[in-house]
């Protein structure tokens, strides 16, 4: 009876801690959101190093050439730009339409990886392409992605400060009107990004490298020894990897960048099961160096322990409902009562990408959304999905450490390349 | 050439300066609005306290109300006499909820088999938030039409 209470009363100390520290991110976004407004000028910035834009690409035919066709357009020097598409053994015709950019663009360049070389997946793509990169600062943006024409000037900004290792820009959901998937995964990304990241960068804690619409220092990315081909969650890895180092991650709300969401359930599940894996892989792999490491602050040490456990978080809170049930038989007493309400409010707090519902709400409202609100009451089913996505995740990972694995799958994300409806070239579209 | 220099720095320097002060009323507004949210959510929430008429379940929710609401709605811009109304609102219709949540609780569930009972018992907090969870984002609304605003892709 007692060992219950006790797992209790740490499994609720622990979800409140998330719940309080999603909302001081909150209340912070809130309080700085004047401050951030029309901070940002293009015209100001002069730092232009050269860079190298990755493109990994597999089966993409439906939007490689909507981001090649972009990537003509930014407004970086193209003197200072080196472009690599790396066809990761494509089936389709992500290949020919990349070559056919490469021909007539002297930036781009087309790389092919056949299947038989080397492991699958993005970080073995990337990898695979250090060799050919000539810029100081490489870029990555994945093949679904559309990005603001002067996203590299706005990221590449944040380089000047020689403790920035690498830097993240912003993800807004390109599809959103298309399904009611893709308006709770815009909703998850409004509050990850405009109120979770950028609280983050502003208390000067750890942000996140997303692995897409960010960049790294070559020379950092060298002496980490590039990617690391087993973790599937190889962003936040390297965030990591980059705090260890001594370097920091900057995030950059202004440099926005558009992706396609899943569209379907199932196409959910895989993205998030890989995520959560992937993360909880980063998590026995760094805990204890991150821990140790005397290279961080104490703030960013405790935030960094808490960014590592996250996606434990779904997997706690179905543990104490179940640890509830006996208590509940066995002894009600008034101070489990009060702890067990308390807890409803970690039920939206977990959501997707974690981001509560009154980060979500606070992001819509910072981004002037009017009717997007409207939908928060249901990221309850993308929480409820979740429990099972990271119970699942955590399950096989255990699986795999005590009886060894296949290997880790890279479970890759179609896209259909239905945003572009969304994207009539120079034309407002309202959001609301 | 030089004149028009002077003339460009004062300018520049009185925008910056009109910005600031604009910015600390901003803030000095925020405050405000939130020390007059807190002391209403603190009333609210001892009343729910120290009556004998509310569970623990009705106080621990109504209270996660007001303090949700008064931390993340006062801050924003808009009317205080709006909010103060919002949360008068929002705390009868938390009281409506939690009686009507009772009730159904003493004449349908308790008297069913221990088991419905024991599920009920632990989705009822949940249950609960969702009225907390869907009147804060719809009152989001109420204040965020003054910041809608467009995105123009393709710049």
């Amino acid at each position: 009876m007692e060992v219950l209470e006790a797992v209790f009363l740490v499994l609720a100390v622990l979800i409140m801690a998330y719940v309080v520290r999603h909302f001081v991110f909150a209340f912070v976004a809130l309080k700085n959101a004047k401050k951030q407004d029309g901070a940002f000028e293009v015209e100001k910035l002069h730092y232009r190093p050269s860079v190298s834009v990755l493109i990994p690409a597999c089966d993409e035919e439906r939007v490689i050439g909507r981001l090649l066709q972009r990537m003509t357009e930014l407004t970086y020097p193209k003197d200072k730009l080196q472009i690599i598409v790396i066809d990761d053994a494509s089936k389709d015709r992500t290949r020919e339409i990349a070559e056919e950019f490469a021909k007539t663009y002297a930036y781009i360049e087309v790389m092919h990886r056949n299947g038989t070389e080397g492991r699958r997946g993005k970080a073995a793509a990337l990898n695979a392409a250090i060799q050919r990169i000539r810029g100081e600062v490489i870029f990555f943006f994945d093949a679904d992605y559309y990005p603001q024409k002067d996203i590299l000037e706005k990221l590449v900004q944040e380089f000047v400060d020689p403790e920035v290792g690498a830097v993240q820009g912003r993800v807004t959901v390109l599809n959103e009107p298309k399904n009611l998937v893709t308006r709770l995964v815009s909703l998850e990304r409004i509050g990850g990004y405009r109120v979770d990241q950028q609280a983050r960068n502003s208390l000067g804690l750890i942000p996140q490298f997303g692995g897409t619409v960010g960049g790294v220092r070559r020379s950092l990315l060298e002496r980490l020894g590039g990617w690391d081909e087993s973790i599937l969650a190889e962003d936040t890895d390297l965030t990591f990897r980059v705090y260890l180092e001594g370097f920091k991650v900057r995030y950059n709300n202004d440099a926005e960048c558009y992706e396609e969401a899943v569209e379907n359930w199932r196409a959910y599940w895989k993205q998030r099961y890989r995520w959560s894996k992937g993360h909880m892989q980063c998590a026995f792999k760094h805990m204890l160096r991150f821990m140790t490491s005397r290279k961080l602050k104490l703030r960013e040490k405790i935030d960094g322990l808490l960014l590592l456990n996250i996606y434990f978080m779904p997997v706690l809170v179905l543990l104490s409902w179940i640890v509830c049930v006996p208590l509940f038989f066995l002894a009600s007493s008034r101070w489990f009562a009060v702890l067990w309400a308390s807890l409803s409010i970690s039920l939206y707090s977990f959501v997707g990408n974690f981001a509560p519902f009154f980060e979500v709400g606070v992001g819509a409202y910072l981004d002037g959304r009017t009717r997007a609100h409207w939908l928060v009451s249901l990221l309850i089913f993308t929480f409820l999905y979740n429990i099972p996505i990271c119970t699942k995740a955590f399950v096989d990972l255990l699986f795999s450490k005590f009886f060894g694995g296949k290997g880790e799958f890279w479970h890759k994300t179609v896209h259909s390349g239905s945003g572009d409806s969304y994207v009539p070239k120079g034309k407002v579209v309202n959001r609301n | 050439m030089c004149s028009n220099k002077k003339e460009e720095t004062v300018v520049v320097d009185a925008s910056a300066a009109s910005m600031v002060t604009a910015d600390d009323r901003g803030s000095k507004h925020r405050v405000r609005h939130l020390a007059f949210g807190f002391v209403a959510g603190t009333i609210a929430s001892g009343i729910y306290f120290f009556n004998s008429r509310f569970d623990e379940e009705s106080v621990v929710m109504l209270s996660t109300f007001n303090f949700l609401f008064v931390f993340l709605i006062f801050p924003l811009d808009g009317k205080l006499y709006i909010k103060m109304l919002m949360l008068l609102v929002g705390n009868f219709l938390g009281y409506v909820w939690n009686r009507l949540f009772s009730l159904f609780a003493s004449v349908v569930v308790l008297p069913l088999s221990p088991v419905f009972s024991t599920v009920y018992l632990i989705l009822s907090p949940f249950l609960n938030l969702i009225w907390i969870v869907t009147y804060w984002s719809l009152s989001l609304t109420v204040f965020s039409g003054h910041k809608k605003q467009e995105m123009v892709i393709g710049t």
